[in-house]
């Protein structure tokens, strides 16, 4: 395996005088900062804690950025080819960036080290608390870097702003932080005793490997590696583990952790529907002229997502006691369904932003005939546009018939579009 | 269609098909290039040259069909291709901040150089494209014809057997074109298979040896020179008024 990236990092990055102008500059501010603690007893502590953020700061915004622009930027710019044109694996280059980009953040984090381990060495009872701090921050970082990798690899535009959502991301770690410092000190997960800190942080660490996969994923897709089908269906298969895990033991499920994994699956759906721009063309691909495993693998990633909710869905009221009375969760599965097929409308109707333009209509959707029946008495026939959380086995017929009728007309709109698209396209005149 | 290679192929076109929504930018393009040929790709705007090479290189799928190179299905082992062609794009697309000698050392690695090898192949196609005084100048600093030699260095680090080239001289001035001549007749001297793209039909006339002609997606003409000649009523194997003379027929 070569790791160009690395390369490319460290030429650009890595020149003499900045470095050294960079470490001495953060000695400077370092010292500057003891000489304003220093003056009362006890600063330890405190100083430590200011030059760890500060540290954070520089690793997260600096990096955030670097990684949110690492593909983007190049598409822009059109180096990005160049890249696709080598002999790489997405591996290669997912790797490559990942470590490249944000090499001048992190060395620029490391310049603090000398005060902290100074600091470290010297006060025995900062050192449990240091160790924990950084624990947590490791974690975040690689997860949150994968992030930006992945917001970068499926951005067609520069995407600095990501460098912003970055320091969001530090507010965030801040309050988890406090956060995690409350909860007790075991979390009991499938019935099992487990620490909570390290329980967090393994659990972050695993969520940054399933960016990192994604963004290979959509890497590979640009390098027109083989895609493999079974990416997306894992990645919720785990998130569902993962999240069951919080509300089993002892062979009980709790219907509360099931509606949030059923959640969490459906605003995935969302994202990977969003997110992969799978239009006309792709369609045209996927049915005509792809056979075999490559049909397989090239199935649109919402049909990917929404089939495996509408499994978990149906599994969840077949195991879970409270839906065999309440089939909300089915109800809830086809209105998602409903939604990525008329995202896919959208799609086929060339409309411009059709990504956009379904976010609307579908948040119109459920918004106007809400106000609608609200205001004319009806709240009764919410069910009618929305998933009624609230119905019985009994009412199933009834409430399922108006998102089956509206599923129905979707695939019928979608139908007609495709069998246009999908005529030969004519020569340009 | 006037006539297809029949040397042994390098490179064959087999049915490629790509549609942009409603637009068919390549209709069915089925013709082979001989190893060792200097093919000229010519076309009026829109005719699906650039798609094409795009198709042929590994960075466009195609809706249907396929190109191989070398034996090797660019569909489906894209990496594979990769290793064996040097694309030139209409755009050039460098890392502004490097110095020339790092650009070509950062793809010598992506190309799976060996380190010791990686050097004196920069080195080697500095002094091809007359670059090796400019080695340390950034790439940002440089003219656009420098700027295009150092994209045609990239497209050599890996030595490739084959190079896609498109539009290599436009918006260039008359000295660096004619330089670029020199160098194209050097790498087609060391047996490489070139495809030029280009609108500029004299200069391709230089040193070109073969035609591929494309209207409107379609193919109307694949051969050598003289090929293509010998069979108009003319009898000439000019690309300029062998091009003319098709272009004037219409589109079927």
């Amino acid at each position: 395996m070569t790791f160009p990236e690395i390369f490319r990092a460290t030429r650009s990055d890595f020149k003499p005088l900045k470095l050294v102008l960079s470490f001495f500059t953060v000695q400077l501010l370092s010292l500057a900062i003891y000489s304003v603690f220093s003056q009362s007893p006890g600063f330890e502590s405190g100083l430590f804690k200011t030059l760890f953020w500060l540290q954070i700061i520089v690793i997260c915004g600096l990096g955030f950025q670097r990684l949110a622009e690492s593909v983007s930027k190049e598409r822009l710019e059109k180096t990005w080819d160049f890249q696709r044109l080598t002999p790489l694996t997405s591996f290669e280059i997912t790797f490559g960036k990942f470590i490249g980009a944000p090499l001048y953040a992190l060395f620029l984090g490391a310049c603090f080290l000398p005060m902290l381990i100074f600091l470290w060495m010297g006060v025995p009872e900062l050192r449990s608390s240091a160790l924990t701090h950084y624990e947590l921050a490791i974690a975040l970082i690689l997860f949150l870097y994968a992030l930006s990798l992945l917001i970068s690899s499926y951005t067609e535009t520069n995407s600095r702003g990501a460098g912003i959502i970055g320091l969001f991301f530090i507010a965030a770690f801040s309050s988890s932080t406090s956060f995690l410092s409350k909860l007790p000190d075991e979390t009991f997960y499938y019935g099992i005793s487990l620490p909570t800190i390290h329980f967090h942080t393994i659990a972050t660490v695993l969520f940054g490997f399933w960016a990192f996969f994604g963004a290979q994923w959509r890497i590979g897709k640009d390098l027109m590696e083989s895609r493999k089908i079974w990416r997306l269906p894992s990645f919720l298969l785990f998130l569902i583990v993962y999240i069951l895990g919080f509300g089993a033991s002892n062979f009980y499920i709790s219907s509360h952790v099931t509606s949030t994994a059923l959640g969490a699956v459906a605003l995935f759906s969302w994202i990977a529907a969003f997110a992969n721009d799978e239009r006309i063309d792709h369609w045209k691909i996927w049915l005509q002229h792809r056979k075999g495993i490559e049909k397989w693998n090239y199935t649109p990633m919402w049909i990917q997502s929404v089939t495996i909710l509408l499994i978990f869905a149906v599994l969840a009221c077949i195991l879970i006691p409270e839906y065999r009375e309440r089939p909300a969760a089915i109800i809830f599965a086809l209105f998602i369904l409903r939604d990525m097929l008329f995202l896919q409308w959208c799609r086929f109707t060339r409309s411009i932003r059709p990504s956009v333009l379904a976010v609307i209509y579908i948040t119109l959707g459920y918004g106007i005939p809400i106000a609608f029946l609200a205001a004319a008495g009806l709240k009764d026939f919410f069910f009618v546009v929305t998933p009624g959380t609230e119905a019985k086995l009994s009412d199933l017929p009834l409430h399922i018939f108006p998102v089956i009728l509206q599923i129905a007309g979707l695939i019928w709109l979608n139908k007609v579009w495709l069998d246009r698209g999908l005529r030969p396209a004519a020569p340009s005149q | 269609m006037l006539a297809s290679m029949r040397e042994t192929s390098f490179l064959k076109s087999e049915n490629v098909r790509k549609e942009f929504g409603n637009l068919l930018a390549c209709d069915n393009l089925n013709f082979e290039i001989p190893k060792g040929a200097v093919v000229a790709l010519v076309g009026p705007n829109g005719a699906g040259k650039s798609t094409w090479m795009k198709i042929a290189a590994g960075l466009l799928e195609p809706t249907d069909g396929t190109v191989w190179v070398d034996g090797i299905d660019v569909r489906l082992r894209p990496r594979e291709v990769h290793s064996k062609i040097g694309f030139l794009p209409d755009f050039y697309g460098l890392y502004s901040d490097l110095p020339v000698e790092d650009y070509l050392l950062y793809f010598a690695q992506a190309y799976r150089l060996p380190d010791g090898v990686r050097e004196a192949r920069v080195r080697d196609v500095l002094e091809k494209v007359s670059l090796m005084d400019k080695r340390t100048a950034i790439l940002g600093t440089l003219s656009r014809g420098m700027a295009q030699r150092v994209a045609i260095a990239r497209t050599l680090v890996n030595d490739p057997p084959l190079l896609l080239l498109d539009e290599p001289s436009a918006g260039l001035d008359p000295e660096v074109r004619v330089g670029l001549q020199e160098l194209f007749k050097t790498l087609a001297a060391d047996g490489k298979t070139l495809i030029v793209s280009s609108h500029i039909l004299t200069e391709l006339q230089e040193y070109c040896s073969h035609i591929v002609i494309l209207k409107k997606g379609k193919l109307i003409a694949a051969g050598s020179l003289d090929e293509i000649g010998k069979l108009r009523a003319d009898g000439t194997a000019s690309i300029q008024d062998t091009y003319m003379s098709l272009m004037k027929e219409p589109t079927t």
